[in-house]
């Protein structure tokens, strides 16, 4: 049976790239580190880091491992927290991980109600867009994933389903994506993307910029994007006379400052995906 | 829920509900 202490030690060497930042992260000394992944490889009998040049990667079987012992702590954690929770040692705790726009609204909002409602439960929340919250879903890191995915009624044939393989799906809301430019602009402007064709654009994550070319290149032109950020903050700052982007839906449309304005037929459903 | 799957904690479901309550008020009110 391989020791599960030197499969988190693995683990950090991969999630962090070196052993000085592992050592760092774990803290342990670095010779520590360096004991556990000898001992690890002569338990598997298989080289797991190589050297390449001042620095060390993972070998192909060294990823292999990684990738499962990450999956068996993941594991590991759920049960004892289920553990903890089910005797009683307290009330239970979630992991959750969720898109920035989801953090900032939806889930403050449900944590705040189930903390009134349940003392003592621990939140533990991370910010990830959906493919990586499904993949840490997945791995066992969280127990919830807030996802969403774009589609559009004219284009595609129907919404996506809420749940991926392996997973269950609840769709929280189905939101029209809005098109954000700046106040200043002539009220009068009318919403539609192609008013917006030689506009500079801000687009987001690589997901959302896919989905922004699209829907701009269905309206006949091709976005000319100057900004690619997921900071509502830093995009905020940006958005002035000249400047589009496609927000996620609700997050952006109550900034001051801003005008929302709603392209037709484009779609968000957003959900929550669990074990 | 997958055969094989570990059932889920009774805290993920109060969550899971909770966060459907209120994306269900959310859904309600106007942009």
């Amino acid at each position: 049976m391989l020791d599960v202490t030197r499969l988190k030690v693995l683990v950090a060497v991969a999630r962090h790239g070196s052993v000085t930042a592992a050592a760092r992260a774990l803290n342990y000394a670095q010779p520590s580190v360096s004991h556990h992944i000898a001992r690890l490889e002569a338990e598997t009998g298989t080289q797991l880091l190589e050297r390449v040049g001042r620095g060390i990667r993972l070998t192909e079987a060294g990823r292999l491992l990684a990738e499962r012992a990450e999956e068996i702590i993941g594991r590991l954690d759920s049960a004892e927290a289920e553990l903890a929770a089910h005797v009683g040692l307290r009330e239970g705790r979630v992991r959750l991980a969720a898109f920035p726009s989801a953090l900032g609204t939806l889930v403050p909002a449900a944590a705040a109600r189930l903390a009134a409602e349940t003392p003592g439960i621990e939140f533990m929340l991370t910010e990830a867009e959906p493919p990586e919250a499904l993949r840490m879903l997945r791995a066992g890191y969280v127990d919830v994933a807030i996802v969403f995915r774009h589609y559009q009624q004219d284009l595609d044939p129907a919404p996506p389903e809420p749940a991926d393989e392996g997973t269950r799906g609840v769709l929280l809301l189905d939101e029209a994506i809005h098109l954000v430019t700046a106040a200043a602009v002539n009220s009068a402007e009318p919403a539609g993307l192609t008013a917006h064709a030689g506009s500079r654009w801000i687009a987001g994550c690589e997901r959302c910029r896919s989905y922004l070319v699209r829907q701009c290149e269905a309206a006949g032109f091709t976005p000319r994007i100057s900004f690619t950020t997921d900071d509502y903050i830093a995009a905020r700052r940006s958005w002035r006379p000249g400047w589009a982007s496609p927000p996620c839906p609700s997050c952006a449309c109550g900034l001051p400052g801003i005008r929302a304005s709603r392209p037709p037929n484009c779609q968000a459903p957003g959900g929550t995906s669990s074990r | 829920m997958t055969y094989g799957e570990p059932p889920e904690s009774k805290s993920t479901v109060r969550l899971i509900d909770m966060l459907t309550r209120v994306a269900a008020q959310a859904d309600a009110q106007p942009v």
